[in-house]
């Protein structure tokens, strides 16, 4: 069926609508009626306005509510961890001010083109990066999932930089701020708390994994990015010690400044290392600790769960007991033990208290007691 | 919204400045920055640096920037938009 193109005084379409349509609404209409029957492309469709009108377009993109709004968030989004952290950072890396020229160079050259071919190509093809590059050419695919797959693997460094603020913010609130001057410096922060790659405390069989690797240090000699702490690390020929406080590079300030002898034994031998243990904890609660950090969630289940076998077990014979199995009990057994006992803390305090506690109970075996307050 | 996420870390930055040159020792570092060593320009590391630091900066082919615009109207000049961005990052 040949389609004809409309009158200009919509005579044709005289059935479509039961108002006078407008000469734009009649060629709608018939070309929404002749769909299946259009060659396409077709010439009698030449006649057709060349803007199509609001009703057949295409769902509409969303917009920028304003072109001010689209501005300000190229703007905020211009600025990043990029400016903060890495142009400070390649600045002092690559010659200080002279790092502006082939900056400043390299923008004008590389960064506005392609800044105005991005913009450009996101505006004409109204798609996102995957699909506006494939528009251009299906050749050009690689251009636009690259550009997505970086941002992919910028982000999950990105992830960890972000995260080194959070820490360093939440520790900005110390009053003495944990890497200032007297309290180890900013790189013994970095190293021992942050990166945690230099034995410390926290972690005594620490490791520099990146210590290979060039973090900025100067070849002339010049003091690198992260020195004086990565400096101190590389002459040393062999990491220190982990345990040995009076080494020298000092691996944990409060020790060093304070500590005497008897102290930093107890900081060798507990493996765990506990804070409160190296600050002023008599040697009894320093045994304690060490052996309370042992003995983690066990300490704690393990014996409500012997408690539960127990109750089982009684519960077990009280009803092989109604059954007629005589009920006996062995004198010999261990004694029940208190359903609600204390979590395990180990202090000296905890342990009196819980010797004099111990004789209410019926205890037969003074032995089964110790062994109830001796975490598994 | 957009304003404030646009707008704050620019206050940041400003703080930071005054901050920083506030500190003991500022004046030998802005010496240090603002010396030029231009021997420096001579390596290829240089550059190669500094046109890596200009997608990070510029925010260019990370594909955002295509996403951003695509929800411009086709009639936008965004050439003027660019370069208004481009002389304010220099």
């Amino acid at each position: 069926m040949e389609f004809s193109p409309p009158l200009a005084d919509g005579s044709e379409c005289a059935t479509a609508s039961s108002s006078t349509p407008t000469p734009w609404q009649c060629r709608t209409t018939l070309i929404q009626e002749n769909r299946d029957t259009i060659p396409f492309p077709s010439t009698s469709l030449e006649h057709l306005p060349v803007n199509p009108p609001e009703e057949v377009a295409a769902p509409t993109r969303q917009r920028w509510s304003s072109p001010f709004e689209f501005l300000v968030t190229c703007v905020g989004y211009a600025v990043g961890l990029g400016n903060f952290w890495r142009f400070p950072y390649l600045c002092y890396k690559h010659g200080g001010g002279a790092f502006l020229v082939p900056y400043s160079i390299v923008l004008v050259v590389i960064g506005m083109p392609l800044f105005l071919l991005e913009l450009g190509v996101g505006q004409k093809f109204q798609v996102g990066p995957l699909q506006a590059w494939r528009k251009i050419h299906p050749s050009l695919a690689g251009v636009g999932m690259t550009g997505v797959l970086v941002t992919f693997f910028v982000a999950l460094y990105y992830n960890i930089i972000v995260a080194w603020t959070l820490w360093y913010l939440f520790h900005s609130f110390a009053s003495p701020l944990p890497w200032a001057a007297d309290q180890g410096g900013a790189s013994t922060f970095w190293e021992e708390s942050t990166l945690r790659c230099r034995p410390s405390l926290h972690v005594p069989n620490a490791t520099c994994s990146w210590e290979g690797l060039d973090f900025g240090a100067q070849p002339s000699g010049a003091p690198g990015l992260f020195s004086p702490g990565l400096q101190r690390l590389r002459t040393a020929s062999a990491p220190p010690p982990p345990h040995r406080c009076t080494s020298a590079p000092p691996l944990h300030r409060r020790c060093t400044a304070t500590a005497p002898p008897l102290h930093r034994r107890c900081t060798a031998a507990a493996p765990p290392l506990h804070r409160r243990c190296t600050a002023t904890a008599p040697p009894l609660h320093r045994r304690c600790t060490a052996r309370c950090r042992r003995g983690g969630v066990a300490a704690l289940l393990l014996p409500r769960a012997r408690v539960a076998a127990r109750l089982l077990l009684r519960v077990q014979g009280r009803r092989l007991h109604r059954q007629g199995v005589p009920m006996s009990r062995d004198p010999t057994a261990p004694p029940a033990l208190p359903l609600h006992l204390p979590r395990s803390h180990c202090t000296s305090r905890d342990l009196s208290a819980r010797r004099s506690l111990a004789p209410s109970r019926p205890s037969h075996t003074p032995g089964a007691v110790s062994m109830a307050l001796m975490p598994p | 919204m957009a304003l404030f996420t646009a707008i704050f870390p620019y206050l940041v930055l400003l703080v930071l400045l005054g901050r920083g040159v506030t500190l003991p020792g500022a004046r030998l570092g802005l010496q240090y920055y603002l010396t030029p060593s231009w021997s420096k320009l001579a390596s290829p590391t240089v550059w190669i640096a500094a046109a890596s630091q200009i997608f990070y900066s510029c925010g260019v082919g990370w594909g955002t920037l295509v996403a951003f615009a695509s929800y411009n109207d086709p009639a936008h000049n965004f050439v003027r938009r660019a370069l208004g961005l481009g002389l304010g990052l220099v």
